[in-house]
């Protein structure tokens, strides 16, 4: 299965290469995070224990602790396709959790916006090389 | 002229491209892969038999921490905590060579116990045959 990162044309970048892009130099968790991708794309689904499909939404989200967040890398399978959506730090302690569910909540709107503009253009997206 | 080059051009660095430039990469590939395969097995079999996660850790005599950490891929265990883990599992060869994805592993094995050694050439041979 090809792999592909979402790009938005209203802000002219792939949300998820843009996130990635904090964590230039550490090498080690960017391979982490790509083997999780990868296995996600050779096994053809998204479900536990690498990531798991998000109720009420049409996309599902790839995990990865990296004390003190977990950052969270939500994406879809579109036409045999893995598209890499959008992708936030979610806190791993939850200190204010209203407050923590209204981020979460924000950031899966934002990927199903993301999903729903690429339903219409399909070729809104950049190669995952 | 050359700033908007420069702006554009950093805008398009992909970051995972740019890390497997670097010559640790493949390293840190390899040992993701693993952690990996470990995640998927440990978490299959615990979910085949039942268990829950603080089941699982009181068996192997860890915490659910870690066992959460094992599965979600983000922690590779130690060969004595891996050990721990295979038993309270019931680990045969299958699991065995998903994780290490060669045969040469079940031989590595062999050499802990003299428990685990009968345990092993049985599940060899198994193996074996389902593979032929």
């Amino acid at each position: 299965m090809d792999i592909f990162y979402y790009h938005d044309k209203a802000s002219c970048v792939c949300p998820v290469k843009e996130y990635l892009r904090k964590f230039l130099g550490k090498d080690k968790l960017l391979a982490d995070i790509d083997g999780k991708i990868r296995a996600i794309a050779r096994r053809g689904n998204i479900s536990l224990p690498l990531g798991k499909p998000l109720p009420n939404y049409s996309i599902s989200e790839i995990m990865k602790s990296f004390n003190p967040i977990e950052i969270r890398l939500l994406c879809a399978i579109i036409r045999n396709e893995l598209i890499l959506f959008h992708a936030f730090d979610k806190p791993m302690h939850y200190e204010n959790k209203k407050k923590i569910n209204r981020l979460i909540e924000k950031n899966y709107n934002i990927a199903e916006n993301y999903y729903n503009i690429f339903l219409k253009n399909e070729k809104n997206k950049e190669e995952y090389k | 002229m050359k700033k908007i080059k420069k702006n554009i051009n950093k805008k398009r660095i992909d970051p995972i491209f740019e890390a497997r430039k670097n010559s640790n990469f493949e390293k840190y590939s390899k040992e993701a892969d693993i952690k990996i395969r470990i995640a998927e097995e440990v978490f299959f079999m615990r979910e085949n038999r039942g268990l829950s996660q603080q089941v699982l850790a009181k068996n192997a005599e860890t915490t659910q921490r870690v066992i959460s950490n094992i599965e979600n891929g983000d922690l590779n265990p130690g060969t004595f905590l891996l050990f721990k883990i295979s038993k309270a599992l019931n680990f045969n060869s299958h699991n065995l060579a998903r994780i290490y994805d060669c045969s040469e592993s079940f031989y590595v094995m062999n050499k802990s116990t003299g428990t685990l050694n009968t345990y092993m050439s049985k599940s060899i041979a198994g193996f074996s045959l389902n593979n032929n």
